[in-house]
C-alpha cells in the first residue's frame, strides 16, 4: 500500500510544511520545520514536492480517512485494478447515496440526489433543496455532512471514502468564484507591481490559489496571518 | 423535532452498535442540549481525530435545529 501525498508552496520549506500537513492530516499552520542547509533559502518560486510513502496494509487503515481532497486525488490505490476501484466506488456511492436520502428524511427536506463516478472517486450532489439549509454559512453545514459521509463509509468498508458532497452546485460556484478572483488579483499585481492580498479563506482554497499562481511567471504567493484570517498575498516575483 | 431525528440517524450511520444509540433532551427556554450516548466501544467514532467527527456532529445538528428555529447543542456522554 502506498500513498503520493503532494505539497506546494513559494518555498522549500512551505512545500514541504503542506506536504507533512497533508500526510499526518492536520493543518498546514500546524507544522514547523525549520530546515537549515546551504541553498535552501534559494530554491524559490511555485514549488510542487511529491513525497511517495509506503506503508503497510494495516497504517493504511489507520490513515488518515477524511483526507484532504487535494491528496485524495493522488492517492489511487495502487495494487487494486481499474475495475476493482470501480466496484469500490460504486459500493462508496451506493452508501453514500442511502447516507443522504436518510439525513433529507431525517431533515424532513425534499432533495434529488445526482451522482457520478468518476476515475478516482466519486461525486454525490443534492439538488432541488429548495434552501441552502445543508450548505450553511460558508459552506460549513456542507463541509461537515461530508466528513460525516466520509466517516460513515470509511466504518463500513475500512478504508478511506473517496467521495464528495456538494449541493446545488454549492462547490461549482465557489470554485469558479475563486479562480475569477485569484486572476484578477494576478492581473492587479502584474499591471501594478504591487501585491495584493486576497480575502480570508480556508486551507483548501488557499492551496488552489497558490497553485494557480505559480502557474503564472512574474507573481509568487503566501500565505499570512493566523486562522481564521490567514490569506494569501500574491506578489510580483 | 428535526435536529434529534438527524442526530439519531447520523450517529447510527457512525458506530458499530447502532442499537446502543440514545439521546436524552435537556431543555430550557434558551436551549435545547441533545445527549448522545452510544457504546463505550463507539465513542472514538463519534468523537473522532482530534473531536472531528463531534465537531461535524454539532454543526450538522445545530443546522437541523436552526431550521425549527432552535438553538442546539449536542453533549457527547461517556
Amino acid at each position: 500500500m502506498s500513498r503520493r501525498i503532494t505539497g506546494q508552496g513559494a518555498s522549500l520549506t512551505s512545500a514541504l510544511s503542506d506536504a507533512v500537513a497533508s500526510l499526518l492530516d492536520v493543518d498546514a499552520e500546524k507544522v514547523r520545520l525549520d530546515l537549515d542547509a546551504p541553498g535552501v533559502d534559494g530554491v524559490e518560486g511555485g514549488l510542487i514536492l511529491e513525497l511517495r510513502v509506503e506503508s503497510p496494509a494495516e497504517d493504511a487503515e489507520r490513515a488518515p480517512a477524511m483526507s484532504r481532497d487535494a491528496s485524495e486525488q493522488d492517492s489511487p490505490q495502487d495494487e487494486a485494478s481499474p475495475a476493482d476501484v470501480l466496484a469500490e466506488l460504486d459500493e462508496e456511492a451506493d452508501a453514500a447515496a442511502d447516507f443522504l436520502e436518510g439525513l433529507l428524511d431525517a431533515l424532513d427536506l425534499p432533495g434529488d440526489l445526482r451522482i457520478k463516478v468518476h476515475e478516482d472517486h466519486v461525486e454525490l450532489e443534492v439538488v432541488e433543496i429548495g434552501s441552502g439549509a445543508l450548505i450553511g454559512r460558508r459552506g460549513q453545514t456542507l463541509e461537515a455532512i461530508q466528513e460525516l459521509v466520509r466517516c460513515s463509509l470509511q466504518r463500513q468498508f475500512q478504508r478511506r471514502a473517496r467521495v464528495k458532497v456538494d449541493a446545488e452546485g454549492y462547490r461549482a460556484r465557489r470554485l469558479e468564484k475563486l479562480i475569477e478572483k485569484t486572476e484578477e488579483a494576478i492581473d492587479l499585481v502584474l499591471d501594478s507591481g504591487e501585491a495584493e492580498r486576497l480575502e480570508p479563506m480556508d486551507v483548501f482554497e488557499r492551496k488552489t490559489v497558490h497553485q494557480l499562481v505559480a502557474e503564472v511567471d512574474g507573481v509568487e504567493s503566501r500565505s499570512q496571518g493566523r486562522e481564521p484570517s490567514r490569506r494569501v498575498v500574491i506578489e510580483p516575483a | 423535532m428535526r435536529a434529534e431525528d438527524v442526530l439519531e440517524f447520523v450517529a447510527k450511520q457512525l458506530v458499530d452498535h447502532p442499537d446502543d444509540v440514545r439521546i436524552e433532551i435537556d431543555e430550557d427556554d434558551r436551549e435545547t442540549i441533545l445527549e448522545l450516548h452510544v457504546n463505550e466501544e463507539d465513542l472514538g467514532k463519534v468523537i473522532g481525530k482530534r473531536g472531528r467527527t463531534a465537531k461535524a456532529l454539532r454543526t450538522l445538528v445545530k443546522a437541523a435545529g436552526s431550521l425549527d428555529d432552535e438553538n442546539v447543542t449536542v453533549e457527547i456522554v461517556d
